[in-house]
């Protein structure tokens, strides 16, 4: 049979005979239905779960050279920021007090720390322009207390060294240390003492971290204060890991019982329809154009309660405030279909081995 | 054109063998009536030339190949392009209109509807039932839905026509007008091999061939 008159015969016959389809097509619905109010729920909170810990606090590792050792090179850090999976990355010198120059002596002190990495990825420009070396940039909170108003004037250290004052900014998270001072770029003779790096993901933190490690390469980790989000990360996983399992297994469990549902369905129906399928067959219908048949009957109104099923799980899901995955919400109704359509195969082949003999001439 | 040699049938091991190896060649052109006592297998030998059952010894020959024993996909394919079945009790289907019944043997040979329609119409007029085209099965009388089946087995053109007792459940007079369109397929060269302990029919046949 051409497909094309076997689609046509299938849609004839499920509209001949519309309470199995009907049947069908609820039981689609409500397999799509239940999986969006249970697994997709799940799966909205798994990526809420996600989301938190994806903060960049969350993906933060900072490193303290506490050896003296000057094992935050310029090179290092470059070499850090070069890693792919690192977000951003900022080094700092301990801070050093410094005061509006206009200002002769007692006036109100904030921290400068000078920096080497991309400054983009620690603050935000605010006004005026980012600092070449000698220059620095205050954040709105220094201008504030250093009387400033605006990326005006110049800073002065207690061992009077001036900077000229060539913009304001305001930190990112997580370079809120850097909130109430101000920046200049390093020089070649500073010396870096921490070094903060953001990863792109909180999953990469642990096998990133080793790579950091390697780099800066400290014969003595003693000479390294640490802080990680590596349990994090690890806890992250574990929740994750513990969702999906309870989200994939409920969504066998709805499908298992959905598709035996209908299986059962089919069955019956074939049973009832069994002197059709037994003049199809002496007419010349091969085995194989009554599976398709079958089968096709079987998913036309499967695909229909698979929509509706899916679009009234989405309003409600939504509705109850949780978001649920786009492509979570397709792969249900596609996965709903065809466990449908999968369990009528098998009542498919009952019906179509059947002698048509028998059936015919069975009163 | 349809051949049997050495035929015999049983429905299972332990069950009676029927046509104790029978051989017959079924002449081309004319109609053979297949009678004898109830339970001889009348209709049985119909359903095994109509490959809807496998011979258990000997074999069918169709046009001089055979076909008896090959595989289910393949008789099924024969039986839609080159046997045409008239059921007892016609066997329409009851959800579809009459001219989409006539034209359904054409589908399973892979035929488009587009194709057959109007030949499909041609075969209503000519057995008088051309303006009941559009009824349901449920709308019609035995006669005209016996008629209706005639022409859904002529609808392929096919060589061999199988008729299982056409006239049992008819009239005198709608017997007779299913008998003479069975005996106008023979006329297009066509094997007709009929079923029946009707006395009528035995006495139209060409040949009578008793179990």
């Amino acid at each position: 049979m051409r497909l094309a008159s076997l689609v046509r015969e299938a849609i004839a016959s499920t509209l001949a005979q519309l309470v199995p389809a009907l049947v069908i097509a609820a039981l689609t619905l409500g397999m799509c239905l239940t999986t969006l109010l249970t697994v997709g729920r799940t799966a909205a909170a798994q990526e809420e779960v996600q989301a938190t810990l994806e903060v960049a606090g969350s993906r933060m590792l900072q490193i303290s050279d506490t050896g003296g050792d000057e094992l935050l090179t310029p090179a290092v850090v470059d070499s850090v920021a070069s890693i792919g999976s690192v977000e951003r990355s900022l080094a700092r010198t301990t801070a050093r007090d410094v005061q509006a120059a206009s200002v002769e002596s007692g006036g109100d002190p904030v921290p400068l720390w000078a920096v080497r990495g991309e400054l983009a990825g620690a603050v935000t420009l605010e006004s005026g322009r980012w600092p070449r070396a000698g220059e620095a940039i205050v954040s709105s909170a220094g201008a504030g207390l250093l009387g400033f108003d605006g990326p005006v004037g110049a800073l002065e250290s207690a061992v009077g060294r001036e900077y000229a004052v060539v913009g304001t900014y305001a930190s990112r998270d997580p370079f809120g240390a850097l909130d109430a001072g101000a920046i200049t770029p390093a020089a070649g003779t500073d010396h870096l003492r921490t070094l903060t790096v953001v990863m792109t993901s909180a999953n990469q933190v642990e096998a990133s971290q080793e790579i950091v490690l390697g780099i800066v390469g400290a014969a003595n980790p003693a000479d390294l204060t640490v802080v990680s989000p590596a349990n994090l990360a690890e806890l992250q996983a574990q929740i994750a890991g513990s969702l999906e399992s309870f989200g994939a297994g409920l969504l066998v469990l709805v499908l298992g019982a959905g598709g035996t549902l209908t299986g059962l369905v089919v069955l019956a129906d074939t049973l009832v329809r069994r002197k059709d399928i037994g003049r199809r067959r002496a007419l010349g219908a091969t085995r194989g154009d009554l599976v398709m048949l079958v089968t096709l009957r079987t998913a036309f109104p499967a695909a229909a309660g698979a929509v509706i099923g899916t679009v009234i799980g989405l309003l409600v899901t939504l509705r109850m405030g949780a978001t649920v995955p786009p492509d979570f919400i397709g792969g249900t109704a596609i996965l709903a279909l065809l466990c449908a359509a999968l369990s009528a195969i098998a009542p498919a082949v009952v019906a179509a081995t059947r002698d048509p003999v028998r059936v015919l001439r069975t009163p | 054109m349809l051949e049997v040699r050495d035929l015999s049938f049983a429905y299972s091991p332990t069950a009676n063998e029927l046509f104790d190896g029978m051989s017959h060649v079924f002449t081309r052109g004319s109609m053979t009536a297949v009678t004898g006592p109830s339970g001889r297998g009348k209709s049985t030998l119909l359903y095994v030339l109509g490959l809807m059952l496998q011979p258990t010894r000997g074999e069918i020959y169709l046009r001089s190949e055979p076909v008896g024993l090959a595989s289910d996909r393949s008789r099924s394919l024969t039986r839609a392009r080159d046997i045409g079945f008239v059921f007892q009790d016609a066997s329409l289907d009851p959800s579809r209109s009459v001219l989409s019944s006539v034209i359904e043997p054409a589908l399973y040979a892979g035929r488009r509807r587009g194709q057959v329609a109007q030949h499909a119409v041609l075969l209503l007029e000519q057995l008088g039932v051309g303006g009941r085209s559009s009824h349901r099965p449920g709308q019609i009388s035995g006669g005209q839905a016996q008629r209706v089946a005639v022409a859904r087995a002529l609808i392929n053109d096919p060589a061999v026509i199988l008729a299982d007792e056409p006239t049992g459940n008819l009239d005198r007079d709608n017997a007779e007008t299913v008998l003479t369109a069975l005996k106008g397929a023979t006329l297009g060269g066509r094997t007709v091999v009929v079923a029946t302990h009707d006395p009528f029919v035995l006495d139209h046949a060409d040949e009578v061939l008793e179990l």
